[in-house]
């Protein structure tokens, strides 16, 4: 498992920024994606649930030539504390894998994003973790 | 035709959740299932899907599961799954092609419900539906753990391909989708999964919906039919 930083901890503005892409020669099983949130420890990081972070994921299947759209595989949501079972939740993790048993689209081997913040400015990180 | 394709995600803390099965055609079949942590109700699906098999047991922890369904793709179609509470979810779309995209569903949606705490490994039974000879099944599962580190996969059901099976995320990881295409009529029988806790601690309930999804010549056979009335037999 090997983790990127894509974004350092930093103060963002609104706006979009852009990742990748990455190349992939024997394919990508699968990765997640983590955001540090407000806890808190830390009220600093992701305070307001008025300030949203949009995820949006582009795989290729042919080593980056063309990329499913823009849109097509995306998360969305509001800062803020969130706990779980009377938990804090320092870092939203998200998830993608993929279907080794399919034909065509077994395993993407390119992969590119973009965030894109929303009501901010916003403090946070962004760390891929890629299977 | 039959099973094209799927996709996967999930989020520890809810949101809005877009996964989009690749290769997606105009008329292909879409089919969704949806699993959040806690009971909260349904989230918003995207316009021109409609929720089929629901189920909201709160016991053992509590855990909501939905299906929901596109009878006729446009091949441009929203996978957006729209979901304003912040606990635990994780999304499967897929795709079929070559469905009765009039009337796509053979039966009623059977929706299976377990709310006992069971102890890994669980043997667990989902109520069969009744085919139509050239469906395709769809079997949705997901397993409602009563710890938050537990690690819940599923064995595949004999004669059947495990398309999806698991998410890497607290209190909803066991989430599945098994497939099989071309199915003969009649009824399917009961279906056997082994869920297993693979790491973590803790037991697990289960649900799960099994959708029939009716081939476009409306039953076995039918596509041959209608290629040899397009060669000017019968």
């Amino acid at each position: 498992m090997a983790k990127i930083r894509d974004l350092p901890l930093g103060t963002y503005p609104n706006g979009t920024v852009s990742f990748g892409p990455r190349l992939f020669s024997n394919g990508l099983a699968g990765f997640d994606i983590r955001i540090g949130r407000c806890t808190t420890a830390d009220t600093s990081i992701w305070t307001n649930a008025t300030t949203i972070v949009t995820i949006d994921l582009q795989f290729s299947y042919d080593g980056g030539s063309t990329y499913t759209a823009l849109g097509a595989n995306s998360w969305s949501g509001p800062g803020g504390i969130v706990t779980s079972h009377g938990v804090e939740i320092p870092e939203t993790v998200l998830t993608w894998d993929f279907n080794s048993t399919d034909p065509n689209f077994a395993k993407p081997n390119a992969l590119k994003g973009q965030i894109t913040v929303t009501g901010g400015p916003i403090k946070t990180y962004l760390d891929t973790t890629l299977a | 035709m039959a099973f094209r394709s799927s996709a996967i995600t999930s989020s520890n803390t809810g949101g809005n959740l877009t996964a989009t099965p690749s290769g997606v055609a105009a008329h292909d079949y879409l089919l969704g299932w949806f699993t959040r942590d806690g009971n909260h109700g349904a989230p918003t699906y995207p316009s021109g899907w409609t929720q089929r098999g629901a189920n909201t047991d709160t016991t053992p922890d509590g855990q909501d599961c939905y299906s929901f369904d596109k009878d006729d793709a446009t091949g441009s179609d929203s996978f957006t799954v729209t979901d304003g509470n912040t606990n635990q979810s994780a999304l499967i779309t897929s795709a079929y092609s070559g469905r009765n995209n009039a009337a796509p569903r053979s039966a009623t949606p059977v929706v299976t419900s377990n709310t006992s705490s069971n102890t890994s490994p669980i043997s667990a039974t989902y109520t069969g539906i009744t085919a139509v000879a050239g469906d395709d099944i769809a079997i949705l599962i997901m397993t409602d753990q009563v710890a938050a580190d537990g690690r819940w996969n599923a064995s595949t059901i004999t004669n059947y391909t495990q398309q999806r099976d698991g998410v890497a995320i607290d209190w909803v990881s066991g989430f599945g989708l098994q497939t099989r295409d071309n199915v003969g009529g009649g009824a399917t029988g009961n279906f056997a999964v082994t869920w297993t806790r693979t790491t973590g601690t803790g037991n697990a309930g289960y649900r799960g919906v099994v959708h029939a999804i009716a081939s476009s010549g409306g039953g076995g056979g039918g596509t041959t039919v209608k290629q040899l009335a397009a060669l000017g037999a019968g």
